[in-house]
């Protein structure tokens, strides 16, 4: 008898943990394709680390913002890089967000390091509306992004 | 591009070709080998104004102008194939043809060996091997004799030599070494072959990714390794690597890893490495990666010894420290160049990088280590353009290196400005990776090590070299990226500059002929007579025998055979004469030649002087700066060297002559008179000793306040004469018998009695005794002797205008005499 309740409760177990594993990867499939989400932080935006560096390559794929750069140090596993929104929307058509690449690197290597790191973006759209420009303070570039 | 290969040839013909009537050959193992010429194409060696359109294209295939990287002379070539192979008379023709194109250098015939395989033969050196080690002076002998040069000993090898052919040798390199190898007196010859191989200066598998070593892109733009390899490949050197670790175990590296290593975090050795950190592994392999050992790639210094010194670099409280512990324990453990592949990244580090420890450390690489010498302390100049990064720049005996892409231009993330030394590759660099991988990185990083190998190379072959002189060649020798201006700037003493590129791009074949090079330095000729000395500096073993060689029919030893310095005499002249050092150290020799001229002593004539013609008659006074000229020669003028004397000076004039114009430069801030005296001697052209002095011309020179020469007027209403002898300026007797006199100022006086012409000696001797003693001339004695030389009247010490009663003395003629300073002058008076 014991050994009946056992399986019924692994049983039990195991399909929670199908269901839970298939509800998590239904309802937040968009971020777990990006690797980082979205800072908004005005504070953060304006005074957050802005160590130099340069961006060679941006492309949205469905809700991820790609970018790839590059900056001086020894391989970049100490980087902590952020893409911070200034948590302003300029209305205009279609509207216009300013965001920035923000890296924090404690590396004194003179290597250039290349990296491409994606953003989940889901959380700057903008309510009423499907697009919103993207303006990217580093190099002045813009992108738009379409949801 | 196709790549040639010298090597070291052993061949080993499968067929012996068929012996006909010609006369090329070449000595393998004491057998005379023929060689079967190969009229399907030509070798030819070109300069740089070489144009396609020079040669005729109706007998030649279309061809590419290759560029030579493994001679020791970096030529450009072309291979001419003809369109059909011509009968030898056309072969010949076109041949004599080509010779006498203008920007074609040296026309090589090709060859084939009884394996099919053809060879040319346009190198210029050949290898000899001696019968035994002190068979050196038969070489050197021989070497004279055929107008060649011995280069070096083979390392492993004592008995091979290497035999450099100059450029205006009249026999080839071939031809020369079976004259060699025909005197008997050696054991065997290498003619060095040069072969029609696809490969390049090193069998390492991925060498053509190696741009910066040899660029085949763009050939100007690499730092001529192949032909440094041919004379150092940085054996016996020590580079430390101060970054994040190097896997040592890499399979393109592991035999040049030190056992020596130093981890800055634990204080202790060895060094710690961390798999994931590529940085040091990428640095290490990019100076010391193994050489034809079949595998990735290869370092600039594939025989230097790599010691790591690792350190996180990464930001941290105490980084300071371990940096500067890190350069500490490199120089005092032996470490000949430090390289640095980190810095404050364009200033936001500068606060936790900067320290004086840090600084007192580098300082004291530089100044101590390599027991005095100096350890090469190589830093990466940043990354963060235009930034230079810290500590690169903080002082100027560290070796900044920038980074330039493999086209030649800035790589665009690469500090430059006041403090950047040279430049290097640093974009796109494949190196060793952890793992037995390797991999391309961008940097500065990638630019340092890359002098960091060359230094090595540089100190490989003379490791006597201060550290001082290490950075000064590598500055000397670095190419001129055409692409970039340079000037001569202040504080940069090693040629022109750039701010974006510094002294330009490194070149490391250049430099270590530069290193290796031995000098005599010395005066280009040798008077009979007189004493030369001589100084050998470069590359001198310590403990190295020095031997000194000279014409001993012309010239003999005063002292110093055996040392670096030698003194000299002669007593024959002739021109063109060689004197000549040998430094043999541990079996090994180098040789340094010096041509230099005896000469007889001559003594030429003694020229004859004049006065200027446009000598003027006063000086002007006050405050201009102005020239004149005393006198000029007007015979016997050949090599005039002009002497003056200043017999008579203010001390707060200013005067400036010129001894081999004999131009005066005059500031004059008084009204004191000049007294000049010049002269003037012939100096030998070459050997031998100045002629006498001519005559001097002495004058005497007064003042006037405006700029003008012209003589002094005197007062027009002068009743008597003005005195010759003294500064009377005049005088006359009244009816009331009172006796005027007015002496005039004594300059004007000078002025007029002396200006304006040439002095005797005893002139000049007058006007020294009265310029000294000017105050006295404020008085002056009358005596008044009568008609029969009775003296009737006497006054002393009067002052110079004055009125004298003669009432007392009786009518009729008397004399008056005017006396100072010892000179007098005597006048009749009447007295009525």
């Amino acid at each position: 008898m014991k050994n009946i309740i056992l399986i019924i409760k692994n049983m039990v177990f195991a399909f929670c943990c199908l269901y839970s594993l298939s509800a998590c990867s239904g309802d937040d499939s968009g971020s777990k394709a990006c690797d980082e989400n979205v800072l908004i932080d005005a504070v953060f935006f304006e005074n957050g680390p802005s160590m130099s560096l340069g961006i060679t390559k941006m492309e949205i794929n469905q809700d991820c913002l790609k970018i790839s750069f590059n900056s001086s140090g020894c391989n970049g596993d100490t980087w902590i890089v952020k893409l911070v929104d200034s948590g302003e929307v300029t209305q205009t058509t279609p509207p216009q967000r300013t965001l920035r690449l923000s890296l924090s690197s404690e590396e004194i290597c003179e290597a250039i390091v290349e990296k491409i790191i994606s953003f989940d973006l889901t959380s700057i759209q903008i309510q009423g509306s499907n697009q919103v420009l993207l303006k990217i303070s580093n190099n002045d570039s813009q992108i738009l992004y379409e949801y | 591009m196709k790549n040639k290969l010298f090597t070291s040839i052993v061949l080993f013909f499968a067929g012996i070709i068929l012996v006909n009537a010609q006369s090329d050959y070449y000595y393998y193992q004491g057998e005379k080998i023929l060689l079967t010429l190969d009229r399907s194409q030509i070798f030819v060696i070109v300069n740089e104004n070489f144009q396609k359109s020079e040669i005729d294209n109706k007998y030649f295939e279309d061809f590419n102008i290759e560029e030579e990287k493994t001679t020791l002379k970096k030529d450009k070539f072309v291979t001419l194939k003809f369109k059909e192979v011509p009968i030898n008379q056309n072969f010949l023709s076109e041949i004599d043809k080509l010779k006498n194109t203008t920007n074609i250098k040296n026309v090589s015939k090709f060859f084939k060996r009884g394996d099919g395989l053809s060879i040319s033969h346009a190198s210029n050196f050949f290898f000899v091997k001696l019968k035994k080690i002190e068979d050196y002076q038969l070489l050197l002998d021989t070497s004279i004799k055929y107008n060649v040069k011995v280069f070096n000993q083979n390392e492993f090898m004592p008995l091979w030599y290497k035999i450099l052919v100059p450029e205006n040798a009249t026999e080839s390199s071939l031809k020369l070494s079976n004259m060699f190898f025909e005197t008997g007196i050696f054991a065997d010859v290498d003619p060095a072959f040069m072969f029609d191989f696809n490969n390049s200066c090193a069998n390492d598998l991925n060498f053509n990714l190696l741009w910066g070593l040899n660029n085949n892109s763009n050939p100007n733009i690499d730092i001529n390794i192949c032909q440094a390899w041919e004379l150092s490949t940085g054996v016996g050197v020590k580079v430390a690597v101060l970054d994040n670790g190097i896997d040592k175990t890499h399979n393109d590296l592991n035999d040049n890893i030190s056992i020596l290593s130093y981890d800055t975090k634990t204080g202790m050795s060895p060094s710690v490495f961390v798999s994931n950190l590529v940085h040091g592994t990428h640095i290490a392999g990019t100076i010391a990666a193994e050489r034809n050992n079949n595998l990735q790639v290869v370092g600039i210094a594939p025989n230097s010894s790599i010691m790591s010194i690792s350190n996180e670099l990464t930001i941290s409280p105490t980084i300071s420290e371990e940096l500067a512990n890190g350069i500490s324990w490199a120089w005092q453990n032996g470490a000949d160049i430090i390289n640095n592949s980190w810095g404050d990244q364009g200033g936001v580090f500068f606060g936790d990088l900067h320290s004086t420890l840090l600084e007192d450390a580098i300082l004291n690489a530089i100044n101590n280590g390599r027991n005095g010498l100096g350890t090469i302390v190589v830093f990466a100049a940043g990354n963060k353009a235009p930034a230079m990064d810290y500590p690169a720049t903080f002082h100027p005996d560290i070796l900044t290196v920038g980074s330039i892409m493999s086209d030649g231009s800035k790589s665009s993330f690469s500090g430059f400005g006041t403090q950047l030394d040279i430049v290097a590759p640093g974009s796109g660099i494949y190196s060793t990776l952890p793992n037995n991988t390797i991999g391309s990185l961008s940097g500065t990083s990638m630019a340092a090590p890359h002098v960091s190998g060359i230094a090595a190379l540089i100190l490989s072959v003379n490791p006597n070299l201060t550290g001082k002189e290490v950075r000064d060649i590598i500055e000397k020798t670095s190419q001129k990226i055409s692409s970039f201006s340079y000037t001569n700037v202040s504080g940069r003493p090693n040629g022109t500059w750039n701010s974006q590129v510094g002294y330009g791009l490194v070149d490391a074949f250049a430099a270590v002929v530069e290193a290796n090079k031995l000098v005599i330095e010395g005066s280009e000729q040798i008077c009979i007579g007189t004493p030369e000395t001589y100084t050998l500096t470069g590359n001198i073993p310590q403990g190295a025998v020095i031997n000194w060689e000279y014409p001993t029919n012309r010239m003999y030893i005063i002292s110093g055979q055996g040392t670096p310095t030698i003194s000299f005499g002669a007593f024959t002249p002739g021109t063109n004469q060689l004197i000549k050092a040998t430094v043999t150290s541990a079996g090994s020799s180098a040789v340094s030649e010096k041509t230099i001229n005896i000469l007889s002593s001559t003594t030429p004539a003694i020229p004859k002087t004049v006065l200027a013609p446009d000598n003027p008659f006063n000086l002007v006074c006050c405050g201009q700066t102005y020239t004149f000229r005393h006198s000029i020669c007007s015979q016997n003028c050949t090599n005039i060297e002009w002497g003056f004397n200043i017999m008579s000076q203010d001390p707060n004039d200013i005067y400036y002559f010129n001894t081999t114009t004999g131009d005066i430069t005059v500031q004059k801030n008084t009204y004191s008179p000049l007294v000049l005296s010049t002269r003037a001697r012939n100096l030998p052209a070459g050997c031998g000793s100045p002629s006498g002095w001519s005559n001097s011309i002495s004058r005497y020179y007064g003042v006037v306040s405006s700029a003008s020469s012209t003589q002094t007027v005197l007062s027009s209403n002068q009743e008597y004469e003005i005195s010759s002898d003294l500064p009377l300026k005049k005088y006359f007797i009244t009816n009331e018998n009172n006796l005027y006199i007015d002496f005039l100022n004594l300059y004007d006086w000078l002025s007029f009695r002396y200006g304006n012409k040439n002095l005797s000696d005893n002139e000049v001797q007058t006007i020294l005794k009265m310029l000294s003693n000017e105050a006295v001339f404020e008085s002056v004695d009358i005596e008044i002797y009568n008609f029969s030389g009775a003296k009737v009247f006497e006054k002393k010490n009067i002052k110079r205008t004055n009125v004298l009663n003669l009432s007392q003395l009786k009518s009729g003629i008397h004399f008056v005499k005017f006396s100072s300073t010892g000179m007098s002058f005597s006048k009749k008076i009447i007295v009525s």
